[in-house]
């Protein structure tokens, strides 16, 4: 009857004074309302069942207990945190934590220490996504001084400079998270440039490999056959190189003769004073395999001038027929 | 001003006044305020307090089991609790001198001292 009326009515009230305290920690919250179904059980038997507004009895309580009044509550209901008020409640819980726990606090600590770090990584980032919108390199050396102009900004921002009007802080709140949000492709992108660089770099050492001798287009020339002006065959040629160093088949003089691709071994020229003549063409060949095995050494006869692919090449615009190179067989001096 | 924001000053002393003879749960300490003649308290105030005061050191808090009812919280005054309710007595006797003088309807005159001549 009455009683348990009031018994519904007292918990239900109690119920909605608990959900008012919601935001405070759960200890506290049931340290304030231990008593509370006892208490308005009491009240309510002595001045009747009126408890009055959950609400404002739950501001009083927290007001007279010391904590900070809960800002306006959305008409969704408490089941829903109060948005406006989550990062406060965010960094109040935060800071409970580590208070609480030193070897929190010490990590904290540790990476507060390094914000000037994020400030330069922030300005650097925003340098970067300005000049790829461009189409610019953010590695070119035109557009540093930008880059500069970007991490002094972000320094200065970082270090509360600057704050004062809402739109700078907001601003500031919007850039960051979209650095936060673009780094691993920044840092992809980077890691990229550098890893290109490096390679580049091991050309040199030899990493890219390219085929010894002479290529033309990267395949390996065995052999060069050289005509005239008149298109005559030039028995032996000499040729060098733009620096002037003899255009030998192979940068390994040492060699004693090259396989070629067709199976057959060339060898240089004797003729060249000081040096073997692998840069005199058309180079000759080996006759027979077995002859390099026998001896380990190659005497005359046992190589041979290489045939020429064609007897003749059509002679050169302007060049007169008649007048030839050293033709393929010896002849008499020309009559004077 | 009201008796309520007059209250809200002295809350805590009140409270610490209401206990300092014998412990008491919520309730309890409500009624006797109000007994006293603080109509005007508010049981959410002083539940607040009574919770404050106890955070604060002052007070020392039992729970009371009950066969058929339910638990009850009773507080008590300390000896930190028992000075400061000393020194807010004090504090408080000084304060209303000076307000009740304030106050005073009448004209203050000079106040002479001994030897000044009148």
């Amino acid at each position: 009857m009455t009683t348990t009326t009031t018994t519904t009515a007292t918990t239900a009230f109690a119920t909605a004074v608990r959900e008012a305290l919601s935001d405070l920690p759960p200890e506290e919250r049931d340290d304030l309302t231990d008593g509370l179904e006892a208490d308005l059980a009491e009240r309510a038997a002595e001045s009747g069942s009126d408890l009055g507004d959950p609400r404002a009895y739950a501001d009083e309580l927290r007001a007279a207990a010391g904590y900070p009044p809960r800002s306006a509550r959305s008409h969704l209901g408490a089941a829903l945190p109060d948005l406006r008020t989550l990062p406060q409640e965010l960094r109040r819980r935060w800071n409970d934590l580590v208070a609480r726990h030193s070897l929190i606090a010490s990590l904290v600590a540790f990476f507060v220490a390094l914000r000037p770090v994020w400030w330069v990584f922030r300005g650097l980032a925003v340098y970067a996504i300005l000049m790829s919108l461009l189409g610019a390199s953010a590695f070119g050396a035109t557009w540093w001084p930008i880059a500069v102009a970007a991490v002094v900004l972000s320094v200065q921002l970082g270090r509360g400079r600057m704050q004062g009007r809402a739109w700078v802080r907001w601003t500031q709140r919007v850039v960051s998270g979209v650095v936060i949000l673009v780094a691993p492709f920044l840092l992809g992108a980077l890691a990229t440039n550098v890893n290109l660089a490096m390679s580049a770099g091991n050309v040199d050492q030899g990493q890219t490999w390219y085929p010894s001798g002479l290529t033309r287009d990267g395949m390996p020339i065995d052999n060069i056959f050289a005509f005239d002006a008149a298109g005559q065959p030039i028995e032996q040629v000499q040729l060098f190189d733009q620096d002037g160093q003899p255009l030998d088949l192979t940068s390994d003089t040492s060699m004693e003769w090259w396989n070629a691709q067709d199976g057959s071994m060339l060898v240089p020229s004797d003729d060249v004073p000081g040096r073997a003549g692998w840069n005199v063409y058309p180079l000759a060949h080996v006759n027979d395999w077995a002859d390099i095995e026998d001896d380990g050494q190659l005497d005359d006869s046992e190589i041979s001038p290489t045939d020429f692919p064609f007897g003749s090449a059509k002679p050169l615009a302007g060049s007169d027929p008649a007048v030839t190179a050293q033709p393929m067989t010896p002849q008499a001096a020309p009559a004077d | 001003m009201d008796t309520t924001q007059l209250l809200k000053g002295v809350l805590d002393v009140a409270v610490l006044a209401a206990v300092q003879h014998e412990d008491g749960y919520g309730y309890d300490i409500v009624r006797r305020l109000r007994a006293a003649g603080l109509d005007e308290i508010g049981d959410a105030s002083v539940y607040g307090t009574l919770r404050r005061l106890y955070s604060a050191g002052a007070l020392t808090s039992y729970v009371v089991p009950s066969d058929g009812g339910p638990h009850r919280k009773y507080y008590g005054i300390n000896d930190q609790g028992k000075a400061m309710l000393a020194e807010q007595r004090t504090i408080w006797s000084e304060f209303a001198l000076t307000m009740s003088a304030l106050l005073d309807t009448r004209r203050p005159r000079a106040v002479r001292t001994i030897g000044e001549k009148a």
